[in-house]
């Protein structure tokens, strides 16, 4: 704990929990002000938004480990909890599509709080999200402060990996059948009429019955995030619709994410016509963990290259 | 001057699990006053966290203003836990005495329990484990009778699926021969646990660990009702009039053994036009809370 009578603060940053205003509710965040360049040299005008992987929220994982390792390199960092955070898959309402207006807001509020280049950085499932809003808001004329996309461990397609992943563990239920239930449930005219559920997927991340080879969904939730028809959560169907310069980080010996999925992703934005996609491979697996600082460290570089100067 | 602060901390419990919390301090003029006052630890509900609607979220704000610092802190038992398996109630008593650790490490010596719902019943089973002198009391918010009897009765008002003793079962050849070893346990479902519907808002989660050391027959130290007379500190419950979680009688059953065990310093305070949430009337709220605090 820091020493409350004494003003102490982190010499390069300043942490602030912030509720953002969004409608009738607010979006939870934590702002990590840079305060590298407050001197004579002139303050990055830069920001990094970072999205959440599967159940996570800003209090763990990259969201929580980049943003001080950016902060050091002069770059701060909003991390923000999305509606898919925490329990929403569990409990219906984490529909990958309805985080765009929170993202939307996200990014208004990045330039309130005077930041002119905002770049978004999305894990896991965070990079889904992050791929479907910039691919939607890729007009450059309207959209001008989107600068960059980042992805950490992003799959080709979320739903395709979910699959291969059941199948691979012959997970109970399989994926089929939760297709053929789902489309029961939340098929057309069904939709809000009180007949979704939570469905507990065992061996979907592993070869046993433990707690944490277990997935857990309701119908809806899984029809937009993972079902055959969640073309929302198909990064690589967003991609190629994405006009501002490309990060992707891939650890080699992801379990859940296999390497070449963020070839493929690059391909297909290359292709695409846009000329500035980086994929880049880190030694580790699907956290990065023991990885942070290089993780930070190529972050970092790649944004020196393109905001800095 | 000691300026107003709102930070977010991070420090580990005795078995190395990471504490995320929120304290927020007002302004003093000496140190002094700050270690002085005293400071509200508050401890959140089921699935909670210290940004939970209601008591977690609005309290801290609230209380600064009238001259109370807090600490908020998320326990193994947050967000998930009781859904993957991390949150067991025995252990989670160790992140309420990381907590006070760190409060006294940094000089406070007036440290008051605040729990709401799940988290009072987790004060309650702290006080009497291992309590710290620098505890003074204890505030109480919707705290039940019995976290297994509660859950008990729950299930069969909604009549669930499984049941209860349903679940017991399963639990007990799951958790064969020792529910405090990991390696069988699983997530289950409880439909209809919360309401009438099967709808995923009327679900409930579990592994049969969470289950066993928090709801199940055996959760001893979940039982508040077998333990609370162990505790000698003051106590405030406070209590929403029209919460439908859990019943007036609750709590009320709780202050007689407290007064029969000879803890006379106990006081109940029902808050009008709220449910199990007392902050859905902040201002009545924060009043009572003062009013009682300010004994300190």
């Amino acid at each position: 704990m820091p020493n409350l009578s004494q003003d102490v603060t982190m010499s390069y940053m300043e942490q602030e929990l912030v509720s953002i205003s969004f409608g009738k509710s607010k979006i939870d965040g934590l702002y990590y002000n840079s305060t590298v360049g407050c001197g004579e040299a002139p303050k990055s005008r830069t920001i990094v938004i970072h999205v959440h992987g599967f159940l996570g929220n800003f209090l763990d994982g990259s969201q929580r480990f980049l943003p001080p390792i950016l902060a050091g390199s002069g770059y701060s960092s909003l991390a923000v909890n999305t509606r898919m955070a925490n329990f929403g898959l569990f409990f219906g309402y984490g529909i990958l599509n309805d985080t765009i207006p929170q993202m939307d807001r996200v990014m208004e509020y990045a330039y309130e709080l005077g930041y002119e280049n905002i770049v978004l950085s999305g894990y896991s499932l965070g990079s889904s999200i992050v791929l479907r809003y910039a691919s939607l808001r890729n007009d450059l004329r309207k959209n001008s402060r989107l600068k960059g996309v980042v992805t950490l461990a992003s799959p080709y397609s979320m739903p395709d990996s979910i699959r291969r992943r059941w199948d691979y563990f012959q997970s109970e239920p399989s994926y089929e059948e939760v297709y053929e239930e789902a489309k029961e449930i939340i098929k057309p005219g069904k939709e809000g009429t009180g007949q979704d559920r939570t469905v507990l997927i065992h061996k979907a991340r592993g070869n046993s019955y433990r707690p944490e080879h277990t997935e857990i969904y309701t119908y809806r939730t899984w029809w937009h995030l993972a079902g055959p028809e969640a073309k929302y959560a198909m990064g690589y169907k967003k991609i190629g619709k994405i006009n501002v310069p490309i990060l992707l980080i891939q650890g080699w010996h992801d379990e859940v994410v296999k390497p070449e999925e963020a070839h493929g992703l690059a391909q297909i934005a290359i292709k695409a016509g846009n000329q500035d996609v980086s994929a880049i491979y880190v030694n580790a697996g699907h956290a990065f963990k023991g990885k942070e600082e290089e993780l930070g460290d190529i972050i970092a570089g790649w944004l020196d290259r393109r905001f800095k100067g | 001057m000691v300026s107003r602060q709102r930070r977010l901390l991070t420090f580990p419990a005795e078995d190395g699990f990471s504490i995320n919390g929120l304290l927020v301090c007002g302004e003093f003029e000496k140190a002094r006053d700050l270690y002085d006052a005293p400071i509200v630890l508050l401890i959140h509900g089921v699935l909670g966290h210290f940004l939970a609607r209601g008591t977690p979220r609005l309290l801290p704000n609230a209380l600064v203003e009238r001259g109370f610092n807090s600490l908020s802190i998320n326990t193994r038992m947050a967000f998930t836990g009781q859904i993957f398996g991390g949150g067991i109630l025995d252990e989670a008593v160790m992140d309420v005495d990381a907590a006070v650790k760190e409060l006294i490490k940094e000089g406070f010596n007036k440290i008051i329990i605040l729990g709401w719902s799940l988290g009072a019943n987790l004060s309650i089973y702290y006080s009497v484990d291992r309590i710290h002198p620098n505890v003074k009391g204890f505030i109480l918010e919707g705290c039940s009778y019995s976290l297994p009897e509660s859950n008990r009765k729950r299930l069969e008002k909604w009549d669930s699926i499984p049941s209860y003793d349903h679940v017991y079962d399963v639990a007990k050849k799951v958790l064969h021969p020792d529910p405090r070893d990991p390696k069988n346990d699983r997530i289950f479902i409880v439909y209809r646990a919360w309401g009438p519907t099967f709808e995923p808002s009327d679900a409930e989660l579990f592994t049969y660990r969470t289950w066993w050391f928090m709801r199940g027959p055996e959760a001893h130290n979940a039982k508040t009702n077998e333990i609370i007379k162990g505790v000698k500190a003051p106590v405030l419950f406070i209590h929403g009039e029209e919460d439908y979680i859990v019943g007036a009688e609750e709590p009320r059953g709780l202050i007689s053994i407290l007064n029969e065990s000879g803890n006379d310093n106990v006081d109940i305070r029902f808050i009008p036009e709220a449910r199990h949430d007392c902050m859905e009337n902040p201002d009545f709220t924060v009043d009572v809370l003062v009013d009682w605090l300010s004994q300190f």
